[in-house]
C-alpha cells in the first residue's frame, strides 16, 4: 500500500527519532534516498537528537571498556561500501565473489580488458586508505590479524604507499590480468607518477624465480621491480615512475630481476 | 588535499570540547574513525573515550535498566568496529551516525522486550539524572550543554516536548505516542516535526 505523497514527506521526523514502525521506517528509508528535501530535514533533525543525546551524557562502567578491548580485535570489519563508486569493492562486500569472467572471454592474443576509464573510479580521497585496506583483508582472505601484519609489512614504505593513497587522483580498480585466472587491484596517481598493485591468483613460482613487473608503453616495457609474496600466496608491489605507461606486465623471471622480459608478459590494463 | 592531511595523521589527544559539534571536534573523529577502519585499537579507544558518554547516557535514558544499556552500548561500539569503513560522511557527522546507531538499538530492544503498556508506566516517574563526567572541565562542559538543551525544550509548546520527550527520550513510535495522547497520528507527527524544528533553531544547529 502506497502512502500519498505528502504523507511519506511526513515520516522524516519520526525516522529521524526512530518513532516509526519497522515497516514505516523502511518506507521512509526508501523515500529519503530519493528526496533532497527530507535528506536535508533527516541531517538536521539528526544533528539536533545529537544534541538531545549529549544532553543526557553519562559515563559507563569501566567494564565496559574492558570488554570491548578484550573482543573486538576478533570481530572481522566490514570492507568500504562502494556499489556507487567502486566496483572492485562491490566484490569486497562479499568476500567470496567468485573473480569476474572477463579475462577468459576473449580468444587468445592479450586479453586485456579496458575500463571505460579511472575518472569513473575516483573515489573521496579519505576513504582509499580504508578501500586499500579492504582490498588488503579481501585478497588475503584474512584475518584481522593477517591484515595488521600485512599493515606493518606495508609501512616500511608507509609514505610511500600513503603518498600514493592520499594523491588526489589515484584511482582504484580491479583487472583480471590475461593470460591467466588471476585479478589485479591497481592503484594508481599520474600525478603521484606512481602505481601500487595487489595481484591473487598467480601460480606460485619456481623456487629461485619470482614475478616481475613491468610499465608497458608506446616505447616498450621498463622494468618496475620484482613483486613480493607473502604468505598467502598474494603478490604486490610499488612502483613510481610510472610515466604515460598504458598497461602493466607481469612476467616470470629470475628473482633478481631481467633488464628485459624473457618472453611476452601478462598483462594488467592501467 | 587539507581533507586528506586532515584525516590520515594522528593529532595528539584532544579532550572532547564540544558536545555539539564543532568542526575540528568532527574532523578529529572521522580521522579516529579511518584509523579504527584499519583495525586500529588505539583509535578505537579514542572514538570510545568521545562517545561513550552519550551514547551510554542515551541508551539508558531509553533503556533506563543500567546492565542493560551496558551491554547495548558495548554492542552498539562493536558495530562501530565492524561498520568503520563503511561510514560515509556525505551523510552527516561521526557522532550522528554513531548515535543514530546507539537510539535505534536501544529503541528495537526495549521495544521487543517491554510492552508499550509497560514503558508506559515507568516512563513518567523515572527519567534517570545522568551523572555528569570526573573531568572538571568536562563537567562544566556538559552542564552548560545540558542547560541549553532543557531552556530550549522549555520554550517547546507543552505538546511538542511530550512528544519529543516520548518518541527519542523513551523509544515510543508515533503511533503509540498518539494513543497514549489521545491524540490523532497526524497531530503526533505535526508536534514532533515543529518540535523539532524548534529545537534546532533554538540550539543553533548547523549542517
Ligand atoms: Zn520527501
Amino acid at each position: 500500500m502506497s502512502l500519498p505523497e505528502h504523507d511519506v514527506h511526513g515520516l522524516t521526523a519520526g525516522y529521524a527519532v526512530d518513532a516509526l514502525s519497522g515497516e514505516e521506517r523502511e518506507r521512509a528509508r526508501r523515500h529519503i534516498e530519493e528526496c533532497a528535501d527530507c535528506r536535508r530535514d533527516l541531517a538536521d533533525f539528526r544533528a539536533t537528537a545529537v544534541r538531545l543525546a549529549y544532553a543526557q551524557s553519562e559515563r559507563p562502567a569501566d567494564a565496559v571498556w574492558e570488554r570491548l578491548r578484550a573482543t573486538v580485535p576478533t570481530v572481522r570489519q566490514l570492507p568500504p561500501e562502494t556499489a556507487d563508486s567502486l566496483p572492485a569493492a562491490e566484490q569486497g562486500a562479499g568476500a567470496q565473489a567468485p573473480p569476474r569472467p572477463s579475462g577468459e572471454s576473449g580468444g587468445g592474443g592479450a586479453q586485456v580488458v579496458g575500463m571505460a576509464g579511472r575518472g569513473r573510479l575516483r573515489r573521496r580521497l579519505p576513504w582509499l586508505l580504508a578501500a586499500a585496506c579492504a582490498v588488503l583483508v579481501l585478497v588475503l582472505g584474512g584475518t584481522v590479524l593477517a591484515m595488521a601484519q600485512r599493515m606493518q609489512e606495508m609501512s616500511e614504505h608507509s609514505a610511500k604507499v600513503e603518498a600514493l593513497l592520499a594523491a588526489s587522483d589515484t584511482s582504484m580498480s580491479e583487472e583480471p590480468v590475461s593470460h591467466s585466472r588471476a585479478q589485479a587491484t591497481v592503484f594508481a596517481s599520474e600525478r603521484s607518477d606512481m602505481v601500487m598493485v595487489v595481484v591473487k591468483g598467480l601460480p606460485p613460482t619456481p623456487e629461485g624465480m619470482g614475478y616481475q613487473l613491468w610499465y608497458v608503453d608506446d616505447s616498450g616495457m621498463r622494468s618496475a621491480g620484482m613483486l613480493e609474496r607473502t604468505d598467502e600466496g598474494v603478490y604486490s608491489g610499488m612502483a613510481g615512475d610510472m610515466g604515460s605507461a598504458e598497461q602493466l606486465g607481469i612476467s616470470m623471471e629470475p628473482a633478481g630481476g631481467m633488464p628485459e622480459p624473457s618472453k611476452e608478459p601478462m598483462k594488467v590494463e592501467l | 588535499m587539507a581533507q586528506v592531511e586532515q584525516a590520515i595523521p594522528a593529532q595528539p589527544p584532544r579532550r572532547a570540547q564540544d558536545a555539539g559539534g564543532a568542526a575540528d571536534g568532527e574532523h578529529r573523529l572521522v580521522a579516529l574513525l579511518q584509523r579504527t577502519a584499519l583495525g586500529e585499537l588505539a583509535a578505537f579507544e579514542e572514538v570510545y573515550r568521545e562517545l561513550s558518554g552519550p551514547v551510554f547516557g542515551l541508551v539508558r535514558r531509553v533503556m533506563l535498566d543500567r546492565a542493560q544499556a551496558e551491554e547495548v552500548t558495548q554492542e552498539v561500539f562493536t558495530e562501530l568496529w565492524r561498520l568503520a569503513a563503511r561510514f560515509d560522511p556525505d551523510r552527516g557527522g561521526v557522532r550522528a551516525w554513531a548515535l543514530t546507531l546507539a537510539h535505534r538499538r536501544a529503541v528495537d530492544r526495549v521495544r521487543s522486550e517491554q510492552s508499550a503498556s509497560a514503558r508506559m508506566e515507568v516512563a513518567g516517574r523515572l527519567a534517570p539524572e545522568s551523572s555528569a563526567p570526573d573531568d572538571v572541565a568536562e563537567q562544566v562542559e556538559h552542564r552548560l550543554e545540558r542547560e541549553k538543551v532543557r531552556r530550549c525544550l522549555r520554550r517547546l509548546t507543552e505538546q511538542q516536548r511530550e512528544t519529543v520527550r516520548l518518541t527519542y527520550y523513551t523509544g515510543y513510535t508515533q503511533r503509540e505516542a498518539a494513543e497514549l495522547l489521545g491524540v490523532p497520528l497526524t497531530t503526533v507527527k505535526g508536534r514532533l516535526r515543529d518540535g523539532l524544528i524548534r529545537l534546532r533553531d533554538c540550539l543553533g544547529v548547523m549542517v
